[in-house]
């Protein structure tokens, strides 16, 4: 694996979790994540399913920013 | 090594393919003291969900029923602040131990270290030696070959999965999780966690180890923020040591014109990031003092003092006075007690109940046919003690104020009820429209269990 898909699964991924890790501890603080699940149709989904899917869904949307961070800075520097 | 040389080795150790590294192991008192790190956060972290404190498990955190269970304690989502502070005082603790003794953290309590640890024992144990485990990379696949690589991965498969199983059980209790596991019952929900968290230390402890603290820890690139001169830093003394080369015991150091060090490259081989401590301080180094250990086997050996490589500091090294109580050390540790002790009394005296109102939004007020004026609301009321209360509310702040609710509420332990509310006023009671009271919730068992809310009562304009 090159140098560049390396830092960027890392530089992506890797922050991105923590972020997800604190975003899901103040989010679902305030807010039970069963209710948006129920709202959007899952009704059949535990309390444990919608606390994974809303970590993930943290986690995902962190790493495409991070993914997109990383690809307009290196844009920018090449410049 | 400046921000951009850093930076620069990072990068063009990224572009290698990775060497991996056969950490020699290594005996004395650091690693002594490693392994009773390593022991005791472990014994930890497996045994804490087995133990019960009065019928429940002593750490549980039930996401379900969104309620944390710690010791005596039950954190609701409302005391997320708690564990906003709790944070605040891991970091400070952090910032305190990195400049009074280095990376005390990353040594001797990381999670990547402390299972890295294991994996590497369990890794000797099965492939033998730093040396036989070379030897045995270095050969070309064969049935022996295999028979031990597929050992050594089964044993680390069977201990990241009972790890991912704990993991799992500090969410879930753990003794109704172990059968379910053991009879194929296990929530589709729950065998996720277990295995990600199984593959997780598998992967991290297993096969990046080093790689992690080197390219993933954002810990290693701030700490340099966190030291001063008066720090403890691991070092080797280059005055002592240099020029190094060979030599036999009875060699005359001065004839022969060597210092101390007798470049065997045991501190290399023992250092579980593979630097040389000797090319000075490196962000890569994690103070575990397996170097330390090993060159004073070494001083032992050769009869020369002990201490070529040791814990010392900047100061130090460059003949000054060592200064532990220094101004950002005592405003750490003013800081790290303020804030615990600041949640300690808050956790000791928050309420052990809350009662919320909620007034009905679709109807301001409604006129019944007597004449009395009534408004309804939700009440939802949180017992956070240990155990079930009875309680009666009160409502206060008009003259004549009637509650639809008369007899005692019981509310189970650690429960939060839900229930409506009509609340009923004489029209010539009213001063305004929109009127203040306060509703008060006093459990009949206990005096002090007791919360009070305030709410608006809405009549006519003119009543």
């Amino acid at each position: 694996m090159n140098l560049d898909r390396k830092l960027l699964i890392i530089g992506s991924l890797w922050p991105s979790f923590w972020m997800a890790c604190g975003l899901s501890g103040i989010v679902f603080s305030a807010i039970d994540p069963s209710l948006i699940t129920s709202q959007i149709g899952l009704t059949e989904l535990s309390h444990l399913g919608a606390y994974t899917i809303g970590f993930f869904f943290f986690w995902a949307v962190c790493a495409w920013s991070g993914f997109f961070s990383i690809i307009f800075s290196r844009k920018a520097i090449n410049k | 090594m400046s921000n951009n040389q850093s930076d620069c080795s990072v990068e063009s150790s990224l572009f290698e393919k990775r060497k991996k590294l056969y950490p020699r192991e290594v005996h004395g008192l650091f690693a002594n003291l490693r392994i009773l790190g390593v022991s005791t956060l472990l014994g930890i972290y497996y045994l804490l969900p087995w133990i019960n404190l009065n019928g429940r498990q002593i750490i549980l955190f039930d996401l379900p029923e969104r309620k944390f269970y710690i010791l005596n304690w039950i954190f609701w989502p409302q005391d997320f602040i708690y564990l906003a502070l709790l944070l605040i005082c891991a970091a400070f603790a952090l910032f305190l131990f990195t400049a009074l003794a280095g990376r005390l953290w990353c040594g001797y309590a990381c999670p990547q270290t402390v299972w890295t640890e294991v994996f590497l024992w369990i890794e000797r144990k099965v492939e033998g030696s730093r040396s036989q485990q070379m030897k045995l990379d270095k050969q070309e696949n064969n049935p022996v070959k295999f028979r031990i690589k597929a050992k050594k991965h089964a044993i680390w498969a069977v201990f990241s999965l009972f790890t991912g199983f704990t993991f799992v059980g500090f969410f879930t209790p753990i003794r109704d999780l172990a059968p379910s596991i053991l009879f194929f019952e296990l929530g589709p929900w729950e065998t996720f966690w277990f295995l990600f968290y199984s593959l997780a230390t598998y992967g991290n402890a297993g096969w990046l180890r080093e790689q992690v603290c080197m390219y993933m820890c954002p810990y290693a690139r701030f700490q340099s923020a966190m030291l001063d001169k008066d720090s403890l830093v691991i070092s080797y003394d280059a005055l002592r040591g240099d020029p190094r080369g060979s030599r036999k015991k009875s060699d005359d150091l001065q004839a022969k014109k060597l210092g101390s060090c007798v470049d065997c490259t045991l501190c290399v081989q023992v250092c579980p990031t593979g630097i040389d401590i000797r090319d000075g301080l490196q962000y890569q180094c994690i103070g575990c003092a397996a170097c330390i250990d090993v060159c004073n086997d070494v001083m032992d050996k050769m009869n020369y003092p002990r201490n070529l490589i040791k814990y010392t500091t900047e100061n130090s090294m460059d003949g000054k006075e060592t200064t532990f109580l220094r101004p950002r050390i005592l405003i750490y540790i003013a800081l790290l007690i303020s804030i615990l002790s600041g949640v300690v009394y808050s956790v000791e005296t928050r309420d052990s109940v809350t009662l919320n109102i909620l007034k009905d939004r679709n109807s301001l007020y409604r006129e019944s046919y007597d004449g009395t004026i009534n408004n309804s609301y939700t009440i939802k009321i949180l017992n956070m003690d240990l155990v079930d209360h009875s309680y009666t509310l009160s409502v206060s702040g008009i003259e004549g104020i009637s509650s639809s609710i008369k007899s005692p509420i019981h509310v189970k332990a650690g429960s939060i009820i839900e229930m409506p509310l009509l609340l009923s006023v004489q029209p010539e009671s009213l001063q305004s429209a929109s009127n203040s009271i306060t509703m008060n919730l006093q459990a009949l068992d206990d005096a002090d269990t007791t919360t009070e809310s305030e709410g608006r009562f809405i009549g006519p304009l003119n009543p």
